[in-house]
């Protein structure tokens, strides 16, 4: 149906409410963030081509973060996934305890960083100059607790909605309960799955809160991460290599995010 | 087998509880093992933490108070929009929600500096109000309500705005409970905004330094405990208000 007059402009008052304060507090910054990739430094505006980069590419502590972080996220992107296949089904199978289950698993979301923080504190050695290695368990169990509930959570929400008339199926056809779980189950809860990835990821790249909250700005080299590198470079005046850093970040996300898109845009094509 | 399976999953699920009840049981415990309230005194009688608190509170509850109507708003004009340009403007909003804060630091920094926000806890509200994550979320609440209704109301009147206020917005209650939960729940949680855009201690929320500060020797469980209690909350109230609707939360994934 077409709109009136009197529609079009309640749509455009709806969008000039809501669209400057995102152009002026994210897309705005964001164009800047790029067009300080290419300038020489925040004072002296020349084009610098692509010297920001060669430099931040070819910069150690860049090249440790970039790793790190790789390294770390992966680390706890595969145990947060192990434990959403593993729990999403449990909590399907015993429905009595799902809702109180799936109420405690959001709810380390919720909890604040800084509150989550202290226990950890009392429960590892977070000294992370001294104990690298009980540090670096500190910050994926962090991860883990906090945000993999909600993943379980998300695949549980679909794998309920998987009509019970196709497991009977496959269970008269002599699919057992693990079978049917990996071979028809989880590939038709295939948008959620990519749904808790893209999550976990967002999370991933903010884990800087945490690691801050934990170790400070100044953490170990095995705990340096692309983020405190940025933050560095930021503290020190030079905005140009952050910038550049947050385009090579950004670039590296936006993989990520439309491969994502890509598979759930497939999902939904698919017959 | 079902049994077993069970015996896993309360085991998995205190597990995801330990921490807490941790936390609560070490805000009552003194160094000598014996149980008190003096950490929740010191807590309350610290001017330092109170301020905090109350930073928090100010930067959660007007950042609210703005991102709310921000939010439906936008979520309305991201709902009327044509398929070509919704697609366009939700693609930008989704990355720059997905993007870690180091990638706009700079840039906010400098522009809080540039427009003399710098400082000022309006910085951090007007950063967090104009979030993408609202208007997002109002939208996909509003994709799961048949088109159909926003038809048959049109008989009736010509204005979006009042389909939207009378009509949509009431079936989305639940789902706007849940906006408000995670929103509050992001801005009690800030830490690398405030880190950069506030450099007067005294404007600083809990979230960013309530373990730095002196408890007079008695242990900082009791703060980090008070801090969660309001997103415990309304994490609570959201739930009893999901339930009086009977909303099946898989209508919004």
């Amino acid at each position: 149906m077409k709109n009136t007059k009197r529609q079009t402009w309640e749509i455009r008052a709806a969008g000039a409410a809501c669209l400057p304060g995102f152009a002026l507090f994210y897309l705005l910054p964001f164009g800047m963030t790029v067009w300080y990739a290419f300038i020489r430094s925040a004072f002296d505006h020349r084009f610098a081509g692509l010297d920001n980069f060669i430099w931040v590419l070819q910069n150690k502590y860049f090249a440790l973060g970039s790793v790190n972080l790789v390294l770390l996220g992966g680390i706890m992107m595969l145990l947060s996934f192990a434990l959403i296949l593993f729990l999403a089904p449990l909590l399907l199978r015993h429905p009595k305890i799902a809702k109180l289950g799936a109420a405690i698993l959001i709810l380390p979301l919720l909890i604040p960083s800084i509150s989550a923080v202290t226990i950890w504190k009392r429960m590892f050695d977070t000294n992370a100059l001294l104990n690298p290695a009980s540090s670096r368990w500190a910050l994926i169990t962090l991860f883990l607790w906090k945000y993999s509930g909600i993943g379980s959570v998300l695949l549980w929400t679909e794998l309920r909605m998987i009509p019970a008339e196709i497991l009977d199926a496959a269970a008269l056809d002599g699919a057992g309960k693990m079978k049917a779980y990996l071979f028809i189950q989880l590939p038709l809860s295939g948008k959620s799955l990519i749904l808790a990835g893209m999550v976990l990821l967002m999370f991933l790249l903010r884990v800087y809160k945490e690691s801050y909250l934990l170790f400070g700005a100044y953490p170990s080299p095995e705990l340096y991460l692309l983020q405190h590198y940025m933050n560095h470079q930021y503290l020190k005046m030079n905005f140009q290599y952050v910038a550049a850093a947050a385009v090579i970040l950004t670039m590296a996300a936006l993989l990520f995010y439309a491969a994502a898109f890509l598979l759930i845009k497939k999902r939904k094509e698919a017959p | 087998m079902k049994k077993t399976s069970a015996v896993i999953l309360l085991l998995f699920l205190t597990l995801f509880s330990l921490p807490l009840l941790v936390l609560l049981l070490a805000s009552f415990v003194q160094e000598n093992g014996s149980l008190t309230f003096l950490q929740y005194r010191a807590v309350f009688e610290s001017e330092e933490i109170m301020t905090q608190f109350k930073n928090s509170a100010v930067l959660s509850l007007a950042t609210l108070a703005i991102q709310f109507p921000v939010s439906l708003l936008g979520g309305l004009y991201l709902t009327k929009q044509t398929k070509y340009r919704a697609a366009v403007a939700r693609i930008f909003m989704v990355l720059l929600l997905l993007l870690p804060f180091q990638s706009i630091m700079v840039p906010v920094f400098r522009l809080s500096k540039w427009t003399g926000l710098y400082d000022h806890q309006i910085a951090v509200i007007f950063l967090q109000a104009f979030s993408t994550l609202g208007p997002l979320t109002v939208w996909l609440f509003i994709r799961s309500i048949p088109e159909e209704q926003w038809e048959a109301a049109r008989l009736d009147t010509a204005s979006h705005l009042v389909i939207y206020v009378r009509i949509i917005l009431p079936q989305l209650i639940p789902g706007l409970c849940v906006l408000g939960l995670l929103c509050f729940a992001e801005v009690w949680n800030l830490v690398e905004q405030p880190l950069i855009l506030l450099r007067d201690e005294t404007l600083l929320p809990a979230s960013l330094s309530l373990n730095d500060l002196e408890l007079k020797n008695t242990g900082p469980y009791a703060g980090a405990v008070l801090y969660s209690v309001p997103v415990l909350l309304i994490y609570a109230a959201t739930g009893v208000i999901f339930q009086k609707n009977q909303l099946h939360d898989q209508s919004f994934l």
